[in-house]
């Protein structure tokens, strides 16, 4: 796997880009307290900063995407 | 027995051909050779069915010496990430003659303005629309005939029926033409059937389309058909709109029983047996129903109905190391992928309680199933009405029949013998 750009001991924000999100859903299957699919069948994200606690779940989802449209990106405002 | 149709023997027997083109009946150990494969290397030369001395579609199609098979689950995941270098255009040769140029077969940047399209007509929302207006009502009628009797085979009486029905609702065709379509559908996806004869199934099933196709571009009706004719695709050039062309919707329809019907057929019955093998697992689902989603998940990482998926190398690569040349048929072995001990602790076991990561068996990346909503929509309502209307459902303890999921490159459990508990008749006043 590439490496994760955000360690494991700092906050996260989720960042979902929708022009690539074909609501396939992969994400709400692992993570459904985080990841939603809404109306327009387009991901909707529950929770942008999840708690730590879910670090593993987040990566998974962000690696089954088949679109590749999740990221995780360091969350400046809880640094 | 069946609980169709009596003309239900024609369909049954062009489908017991077809399984046995995909080794189910070889009684092959499948996942045992499986493990084997996967602890002495990622990847393997030859086909699937070569690692086990059968033929199948994947050796009949390409010669066993110009093919490898990957088992390593980030391998396969890359490669299907990877269409430039692992292409679709595997399909075109057991498909493109008789069924016609299908999303199936298509690459960047062709395959990405049809999937827009068709993604329209199988989103979350539209399933819970289908699920409303008629799957929950195919399912009823294809298992409340059989709830009185309290004794069945839950693949041959119901899970082999209800798929083709709802898929063939969903694409607008009428009722009393399902039988018809399915024996044409069967005949033109089996690349071991005289060619004759399968052009001729492609040609009648056609004709049948296209008079519907000219009906739903006059007045749409909201059916599949109806969404196809009318939908619009970005011109290749980038400017300006295309519509699907009555050929590409023809295509389109031909390759939704085997991409929709019988996967959904096979993950049930593989689902099911796990379930009845497990009563343990059965009783838990049984008593909490939001279990029913990971059970479908794990019945599917566990037991996928495809076992491997082709793609064909379009330059001199390698993979983990060993060289693929160019033109090579690439089998990227989902059911190997599926039970990796470094991604499942004990992968070999069913267990609907653990954690979810995805699974291969849908696929991955730009391909991965367009019908992933669909499958689990028709899987939840069929294992719920099971649930409700068959209490203290169980494998037929009288039965001498093993009951056993097989096949080399598809997975089914042809048989599944149960018995339930039926309730008493309420008095009649």
């Amino acid at each position: 796997m590439t490496a994760d750009p955000v360690d494991g001991a700092r906050p996260v924000r989720v960042v979902v880009d929708l022009a690539l999100c074909e609501g396939n859903a992969l994400c709400m299957g692992i993570a459904p307290e985080v990841f939603d699919v809404g109306e327009h069948d387009k991901v909707v994200v529950l929770d942008e900063t999840p708690p730590e606690t879910m670090r593993t779940e987040l990566r998974e989802a962000v690696r089954s995407c088949p679109r590749q449209a999740i990221t995780l990106v360091e969350d400046p405002a809880r640094t | 027995m069946s609980a169709m149709s009596e003309d239900d023997g024609v369909e049954e027997s062009l489908f017991a051909a077809k399984d046995r083109f995909f080794g189910i009946g070889v009684g092959a150990d499948v996942y045992g050779r499986l493990a084997e494969l996967r602890a002495s290397g990622p990847v393997h030369p030859g086909s699937v069915s070569g690692q086990f001395g059968t033929v199948g579609p994947d050796n009949f199609l390409y010669p066993e010496d110009q093919q490898v098979t990957v088992v390593d689950f980030d391998e396969i995941e890359a490669a299907y990430r990877n269409p430039g270098l692992f292409s679709s255009s595997y399909s075109s040769a057991p498909l493109r003659e008789v069924i016609g140029r299908t999303i199936l077969e298509m690459d960047p940047p062709d395959h990405q303005r049809y999937r827009t399209l068709l993604q329209g007509a199988f989103t979350k929302k539209e399933m819970e629309r289908w699920e409303r207006e008629f799957v929950q009502d195919i399912v009823a009628d294809a298992l409340d005939p059989l709830v009185p009797l309290g004794r069945g085979d839950l693949a041959k009486d119901f899970a082999f029926h209800y798929p083709i029905t709802v898929t063939a609702v969903a694409a607008g065709l009428p009722v009393e033409d399902v039988p018809t379509f399915y024996e044409q559908a069967m005949l033109l996806t089996n690349a071991m059937f005289p060619h004759e004869d399968r052009l001729r199934a492609a040609a009648e099933l056609g004709a049948m389309v296209e008079r519907l196709i000219a009906e739903r571009r006059q007045e749409p009706t909201g059916d599949l058909i109806s969404i196809l004719a009318h939908a619009e695709i970005a011109g290749a050039d980038g400017g300006g709109t295309q519509r699907l062309s009555d050929e590409e919707i023809v295509a389109f329809m031909r390759l939704l029983v085997p991409a929709g019907a019988q996967t959904t057929y096979r993950t049930l019955t593989n689902l099911l047996y796990a379930l009845l093998t497990h009563p343990d697992q059965l009783e838990a689902l049984r008593s909490d129903r939001s279990l029913v989603p990971k059970a479908i998940e794990e019945g599917l990482r566990w037991e996928p109905p495809l076992v491997s998926f082709g793609r064909l190398a379009t330059a001199d690569t390698e993979i983990a190391g060993c060289p693929v040349s160019a033109g090579s048929a690439v089998n990227l072995c989902i059911a190997a992928a599926n039970r990796t001990p470094e991604r499942w602790s004990d992968p070999e076991e069913f267990d609907i309680t653990r954690p979810t990561l995805a699974h291969m068996s849908f696929g991955q990346g730009n391909h991965i199933c367009l019908g992933i909503h669909f499958a689990r929509m028709e899987l939840r309502v069929a294992v719920e009405q099971i649930l409700d209307k068959l209490p203290g459902l169980r494998l037929d303890p009288d039965c001498a029949e093993e009951v056993r999921i097989d096949g080399v490159l598809a997975r089914t459990a042809v048989s599944l013998p149960c018995v339930w508990d039926v309730p008493a008749a309420e008095p009649v006043r």
